[in-house]
């Protein structure tokens, strides 16, 4: 029905902008419009006549400027909402052309650096938790159940193989874009 | 030294030539992005992201200042640096533009 909020949930990597905004586009292509990012990974659409637009996402790990965000409403975009970072973008397409925030590779670039810029920057917070661990485990010895032992280290093992695939895919992305050579 | 200061700057892109273009005259963000698109033709357009950028670059190099804020709009207009460096961009087209004519017949 028109204008109910439906909420699906869909799994990205954070470094599948791209996918999830062509996602986004054929959702609205069959009447569903993002109305916002949700929680936990999940999408909040709401039903409406199909429309042909166009979703971007734009990384910061920090609240960008007033200006920046003024800059591109007036370009015509809609504002969407923000999560973890990532704003969520929309923007009508017009005879056939698709509408972009970033209109050359070395911009493009720019944000997957912000995105792997974060990444590095939350490195030392989780090495701060497994050396506080570690030493608790070392002062209290035999209190703690091998299980338990085992846990930790697994999820902090988990964690930087999880952060090292998504640095080297966000590294993959930006070596693509800067295949463009000037002669 | 001057001289250098300059031509460290060219080549200039293709958008950031139009957008050092437009800024002949005071103009806010969505003003240099819709006189972008006339000035060129339509053959260049620059995404509001990237224009943002862009403008942090060249007002750091000072080849522009921000004149205006109102109502989270910033206005920007060429310096005399700027112009500058405009000008020899021009200039070393000229050059280009007519050893070219001349060579295309050949093509």
């Amino acid at each position: 029905m028109e204008g109910t909020i439906i909420r699906k949930r869909r799994f990205f990597f954070s470094w599948q902008d791209v996918e999830q905004e062509a996602w986004l586009a054929e959702m609205s292509h069959q009447g569903l419009h993002l109305y916002a990012p949700g929680s936990l990974g999940s999408f909040l659409f709401i039903q409406g006549p199909a429309r042909e637009v166009a979703y971007r996402l734009d990384y910061n790990r920090d609240k960008p400027p007033d200006d920046y965000i003024q800059l591109i409403r007036d370009a015509g975009w809609e504002h969407l909402g923000l999560r973890s970072g990532w704003q969520y973008w929309r923007k009508e397409m017009r005879d056939g052309q698709i509408p972009e925030l970033f209109t050359d590779p070395e911009s493009k670039v720019q944000k997957y650096q912000r995105l792997f810029a974060s990444y590095i920057a939350s490195a030392p917070g989780v090495s701060v938790v497994y050396i506080i661990g570690a030493a608790m485990f070392k002062r209290f010895p035999g209190r703690h159940p091998s299980w338990l032992v085992i846990l930790f280290i697994s999820l902090f093992v988990a964690w930087i193989a999880y952060a090292a695939f998504n640095a080297i895919k966000i590294q993959m992305r930006i070596n693509q874009l800067k295949q463009k050579k000037t002669l | 030294m001057a001289e250098k200061d300059i031509t460290k700057f060219l080549p200039l892109s293709e958008a950031t030539f139009y957008i050092l273009l437009s800024l002949v005259e005071p103009l806010h963000g969505y003003g240099v992005m819709q006189k972008v698109e006339s000035i060129s033709d339509g053959t260049v357009s620059v995404g509001p992201g990237t224009l943002y950028g862009a403008f942090t670059t060249l007002e750091k190099e000072k080849l522009i200042t921000m004149v205006k804020e109102e109502e989270r709009r910033k206005s920007y207009v060429l310096t005399a640096k700027g112009r500058q460096v405009l000008a020899e961009q021009i200039r070393r087209m000229e050059i280009m533009n007519k050893i070219g004519q001349s060579i295309l017949p050949k093509l």
